[in-house]
């Protein structure tokens, strides 16, 4: 069922080609050392920008206040959150079911997201939000339609601006306006009709990896949740036994009553891994998916560069609309 | 007869002790030769890419301070480099190398493995043309990520980016690759496999 193809093994370097490289490498350097031991200019170039354009604007999404949360690991899921998600479970499973796409129907996803993005001009980083709305429509041929248009980024933070000023206002261009059409077999249609609604079963089709691939650990296994409570198609015993599993995830948070970026009241629980709280926020009455959110919550002593601050919001996507539609020209106008 | 730790080696190395570093080629070649073969689909090419990430990250051990244990984050982030601009990093390496009195390059012979070999080129490519629909810096993060294993903490110090960029970045390309499936892809074909670049011998 996964499409998420690994590469082969990886090889050996064939003995006697390593040799010869080496040799070769030896002499090389050796041959560069002798005529001056030159100087390498100190200026740190290694980086490169990665683009991206912008104008300032308003202040980043969705200012929540950040509720103290723990790294995970530490036994079960706490108990307001298993709570939570229990109850989300049985709401789940009294919903309507929803017929799943006919041949010649799409699946129809509309979501709006910002991402953190870092340009690199000369010495200085630039923080900066891009905003994308992106529609989706899969069909179960695998044909269909993505879009995805950008529209004007903001600044993480003055700090971020002022660089980006100083720095002479360079075009970050995040190339991502794009739309594009596929026939039959170029999209990967998640077919979830079949699969247990036991969550025992269920979850262990999830940790042997086998719905969708993926690392092994409690982090991955709370994405891959995330990633099939997108798919609104999904019968409601398949949702509800989702939830079910997200409910005995050791290390789950509640996160508590939240609002997205579109202003919608949802109830949040939250993973928390390296320091990043990744968050699930859906409808405590239909247990719809309405957003997700990734938000840094603390120190992360292996962070390499530990300048984002705690509250900065990584990754924020809200699900706007979704629903079966004929055309890859329709949209849905049912919410998540 | 303990290990010199990479650390060492590069310090060493910094120090002008060319030997060191050749240690750190026999220790780090093989994983910079794969991720150059996944990354373009052809052995051949991966082995001068491979040459020029090791030329490259000689030549900038002045620059780089090595804070980690291992010098393959470093490594891989050059190699990530030496991909991106590979057509002008390819140019300038093999160009040093053709200085070189010993410099010719036989075509590997790698008979034995040849058919296994053929069938991996196979594979990666096919899984390029899906791959190369990916923007490139989150073609980055599956690669070195997923691919080669790297943990989130190496994947950021290899492309100097924050680990929270390396998450989210992460993140969204699973989640349009899952929606790549095998298949025929839009119109147009992409252009994946870099041709060779001819360099006149002197």
């Amino acid at each position: 069922m996964t499409s998420r193809q690994a590469p082969p093994p990886e090889r050996d370097f064939p003995a006697e080609r390593l040799e010869l490289r080496r040799q070769q490498l030896l002499a090389l350097i050796e041959a560069e050392q002798q005529p001056q031991r030159r100087r390498v200019s100190p200026r740190r170039s290694r980086r490169w920008p990665f683009g991206l354009a912008a104008t300032a604007a308003v202040a980043a999404a969705t200012a929540v206040a950040v509720t103290a949360l723990l790294p995970a690991g530490s036994g079960g899921p706490s108990p307001a959150a298993a709570a939570v998600l229990r109850h989300a479970a049985r709401a789940a499973a009294r919903q309507p079911a929803v017929e799943p796409p006919a041949p010649g129907q799409f699946v129809y996803t509309k979501s709006k997201s910002l991402f953190m993005d870092t340009a690199v001009t000369n010495q200085q980083t630039i923080d900066y939000y891009e905003h994308v709305t992106r529609e989706a429509w899969i069909g179960p041929d695998g044909s269909g339609r993505i879009r995805e248009a950008e529209s004007t980024p903001n600044f993480v933070t003055d700090a971020d601006r002022a660089a980006w000023v100083a720095a002479g206002k360079p075009d970050l261009t995040g190339h991502r306006n794009s739309d594009q059409t596929w026939g039959a077999g170029g999209l990967d249609y998640l077919n979830l009709s079949k699969l247990p609604t036991d969550p025992a079963q269920l979850e262990q089709l999830i940790e042997h990896r086998t719905i969708e691939s993926g690392p092994p650990g409690d982090a991955e296994t709370f994405t891959i949740i995330g990633d099939l409570l997108r798919e609104t198609y999904a019968p409601p015993g398949v949702r509800s036994a989702l939830y079910t599993i997200a409910s005995q995830l050791p290390g789950v948070q509640l996160v508590g009553k939240i609002r997205d970026q579109l202003g919608r009241t949802g109830i949040a629980v939250a993973y928390v891994s390296h320091a990043i709280s990744h968050e699930l926020i859906f409808d405590p009455k239909t247990s719809a998916l309405l957003a997700e959110r990734q938000q840094v919550v603390g120190t992360d002593p292996s962070q390499v560069q530990p300048r984002v601050p705690v509250g900065t919001v990584l990754e924020s996507t809200a699900y706007v609309s979704s629903g079966i539609v004929d055309s890859t020209s329709a949209a849905a106008s049912a919410g998540p | 007869m303990s290990e010199a730790s990479d650390r060492a080696l590069w310090r060493a190395a910094r120090n002008g002790e060319s030997t060191a570093f050749g240690i750190l080629f026999e220790r780090h070649a093989v994983r910079i030769y794969n991720y150059c073969f996944r990354r373009t689909g052809d052995w051949a090419l991966a082995e001068d890419l491979t040459s020029a990430t090791f030329l490259l990250a000689w030549r900038s051990r002045h620059r780089e301070a090595l804070r980690a244990e291992s010098a393959l984050p470093l490594l891989f982030g050059v190699a990530t480099n030496v991909l991106r601009n590979q057509r002008r990093s390819l140019k300038r390496s093999r160009e040093a190398y053709a200085r070189l009195p010993l410099a010719r390059f036989d075509e590997p012979d790698l008979a034995d493995e040849a058919a296994a070999r053929l069938d991996d080129r196979m594979a990666m490519r096919q899984l390029l043309t899906v791959f190369a629909r990916l923007p490139r810096r989150e073609q980055d993060v599956i690669a070195l990520c997923d691919w080669s294993g790297l943990s989130y903490e190496d994947t950021a110090a290899a492309l100097g980016i924050p680990i929270g960029t390396v998450r989210s970045r992460l993140a969204r390309g699973r989640r349009r690759l899952r929606e790549l499936a095998g298949g025929g892809g839009p119109e147009v074909e992409a252009e994946i496999v870099p041709r060779p670049i001819e360099v006149n011998e002197p």
